[in-house]
């Protein structure tokens, strides 16, 4: 990783896997980076020893959620406008190939659980 | 009775055996059909006994209020009806809705006030029925209000009629029905009509002259036969002829329910719902103790989860349409969007209250909206997403969560991304603004957010800078490896 980055490291890591990757994270960031972990879809983090964050050279860690970053309607307006706006101008291409009828609501946690799907998964009511 | 006021009990026992019989129509109109028929009934019994009623004297004006008391049931019952309607079609139902009579406009306050204020005729008559079989029998001592106390009565009378012209507070009924009260009855009283301030006035003396009432207790009860029956049922006579003459006057009245039709049906569907609950526990169903009686107009489809499990646990169920509340929208939903955040919620795994209706984003249409409500109106193409419950037909969202969708974008989209589209901006333009010459690693980039947040990383690096991009790891584009959740994590590649 640091050879990729001529040996400068990663200015920022996104991480929503969690425990297995949490780690191996921290030795790719460049000094002051940040690792952003907004999720831990392998499980939960051990117990976490601030120190590292020195030794590691001075790294931020953030836990962020997305209900802090649209606490107030001007906040969730603005993001949601310019998001939408690349969506509809085409810089932002979303997947949804897969639709399930409401009904087949159970169908449709199987497919995604059982990793059958890729992109968005929609029910239509 | 006046053959007008038997048409009146018959169209009131009509509309309660069709209720009975779940007619959608008379469900859907019940207030006014009943209301027509009660003041026909009321008024024919004031013409039997007081002789005068508005319907029967000349007096133009009363026929007018009568009317208008009827009427203003009807045009009460037009802001309720979409309610009723709503299930079977949206279009017909909101008509008025669609044409810009908002809720909030003055026509409705003017609405709401007449229908509650012409209740008032009604009250008359029955306060004229009662006065003439009841109170007349009571001693009054006479009391002579002062024109003084008059003026002040029909002033805050008309005070009390206006306020909710003003503003529709949850007052709104006792505040015009006291406010008709204080000021038609001086009214009443100066002009000579009939009237409860004028019985005060003359007292003992408003009593019919009639012999004292020497009547036995079953008597007096069974005197309220001369009220129907009119002259064909003498209380006086002895008792044998009298139970004749009460079989005969029996036969004469139409048949009617033995229960009052309200109570069958509530008993009814009491039965059904036990009857279902006992051929499936799971499903959720009218019960008179716990709930208002539900019209099957009101229901709709949910996803629902009643014990934490697989996702074998997700029923498809009917549950009682949401209602906006103040500061809500309900929102008839087009797409729903699944996040894995659903999986946790319904294996138990984030601890939340049952039964529950998953889902945290939808994008729909609006149709309809609560008190209070300014983000959105009637008709909105709307996506939004952190509000439970969207794998459901409708959903009562706060109108404050709502995002109203560009013109060109499909309500499937806006429900495919408001969560995931919404946490990869702001991760990557708020958590850590990436700009030119910044590398990152997305792990898990096949996933939901990563899909989306690599070219949103890309997309600032050419905003930013279109000669030099920030290298990115190559290894974290989008690629078909298996997203999240597993033994073995989504990533894309090892670091090195």
């Amino acid at each position: 990783m640091k050879r990729l980055t001529d040996g400068k490291g990663l200015q920022v890591v996104y991480d929503s896997v969690g425990q297995t990757t949490f780690d191996k994270g921290f030795n790719c960031l460049a000094p002051r980076g940040m690792m952003a972990l907004y999720g831990q879809s392998s499980g939960p983090i051990g117990p976490f020893d601030p120190q590292t964050l020195n030794a590691k050279g001075s790294l931020f860690l953030t836990r962020p959620s997305l209900n802090h970053h649209i606490i107030t309607r001007a906040e969730l307006l603005q993001r949601s406008e310019e998001l939408l706006g690349w969506i509809r101008d085409g810089k932002l291409k979303l997947r949804t190939e897969f639709e399930f009828p409401l009904k087949d609501a159970s169908e449709a946690h199987r497919a995604l659980e059982g990793r059958k799907t890729t992109g968005k998964v929609l029910l239509i009511p | 009775m006046r053959p007008h006021g038997w048409v009146g009990l018959g169209i009131v026992a009509g509309a309660e055996a069709l209720l009975l019989a779940r007619e959608p129509t008379v469900a859907g109109w019940f207030t006014p059909i009943v209301w027509t028929g009660y003041v026909l009934f009321v008024d024919g019994l004031a013409a039997r006994l007081t002789g005068r009623s508005y319907l029967t004297t000349d007096r133009v004006e009363g026929v007018l209020v009568a009317l208008a008391s009827i009427g203003g049931w009807w045009l009460f019952e037009l802001y309720n009806a979409p309610r009723f309607w709503r299930g079977a079609d949206d279009a017909a139902g909101l008509w008025w809705r669609y044409h810009g009579l908002e809720p909030n406009l003055f026509v409705r306050r003017v609405g709401y006030d007449w229908a509650f204020a012409t209740i008032f005729p009604g009250l008359f008559l029955t306060a004229a029925v009662l006065r003439a079989a009841v109170f007349a029998r009571a001693r009054v001592t006479p009391w002579r209000p002062s024109p003084r106390v008059l003026a002040l009565a029909v002033t805050a009378g008309a005070v009390s009629v206006a306020v909710p012209l003003l503003f529709v507070s949850t007052w709104l009924v006792p505040l015009v029905w006291i406010g008709w009260t204080l000021l038609l009855e001086p009214l009443n009283y100066r002009r000579g009509r009939p009237s409860w301030l004028a019985d005060l006035t003359r007292g003992d003396a408003s009593r019919p002259a009639r012999a004292p009432d020497q009547r036995s207790g079953l008597r007096r009860a069974l005197g309220v036969l001369e009220l129907l029956g009119g002259d064909a049922v003498d209380v006086h006579r002895p008792v044998p002829r009298l139970r004749q003459d009460l079989r005969d006057a029996r036969a004469r009245l139409p048949r009617l329910p033995a229960v009052h039709a309200r109570v069958l049906r509530d008993v009814s569907l009491a039965a059904r719902a036990a009857r279902r609950r006992r051929a499936d526990p799971g499903r959720p169903c009218y019960n008179p103790a716990r709930s208002e009686p539900k019209f099957t107009e009101d229901l709709m489809k949910a996803i629902r989860v009643n014990t934490p499990g697989g996702p074998e646990v997700l029923r498809y169920e009917d549950v009682p349409e949401p209602q906006p509340k103040a500061g809500e929208a309900t929102v008839k939903i087009d797409a729903a969007g699944i996040n894995y955040i659903d999986v946790y919620q319904r294996s138990g795994q984030y601890k939340l209250a049952l039964p529950l209706t998953l889902g945290l984003e939808a994008g729909g249409t609006v149709t309809a909206i609560g008190p209070n409500v300014t983000e959105v109106k009637v008709g909105d193409k709307v996506a939004y997403t952190g509000v439970a419950g969207a794998y459901a037909q409708y959903a009562a969202v706060p109108s404050a969560r709502l995002v109203g969708l560009p013109a060109g974008l499909t309500t499937r989209q806006g429900a495919a991304a408001m969560l995931q589209g919404l946490t990869a901006h702001y991760l990557a333009c708020s958590t850590y603004p990436l700009k030119s010459g910044d590398t990152c690693l997305v792990h898990a980039a096949a996933g939901g957010v990563g899909l989306l947040l690599c070219q949103i990383a890309k997309m600032r690096a050419r905003a930013s800078s279109a000669r030099s991009p920030p290298r990115r790891r190559p290894s974290s584009r989008a690629r078909p490896a298996p997203p999240r959740s597993s033994s073995t994590p989504g990533r894309t590649s090892k670091p090195r």
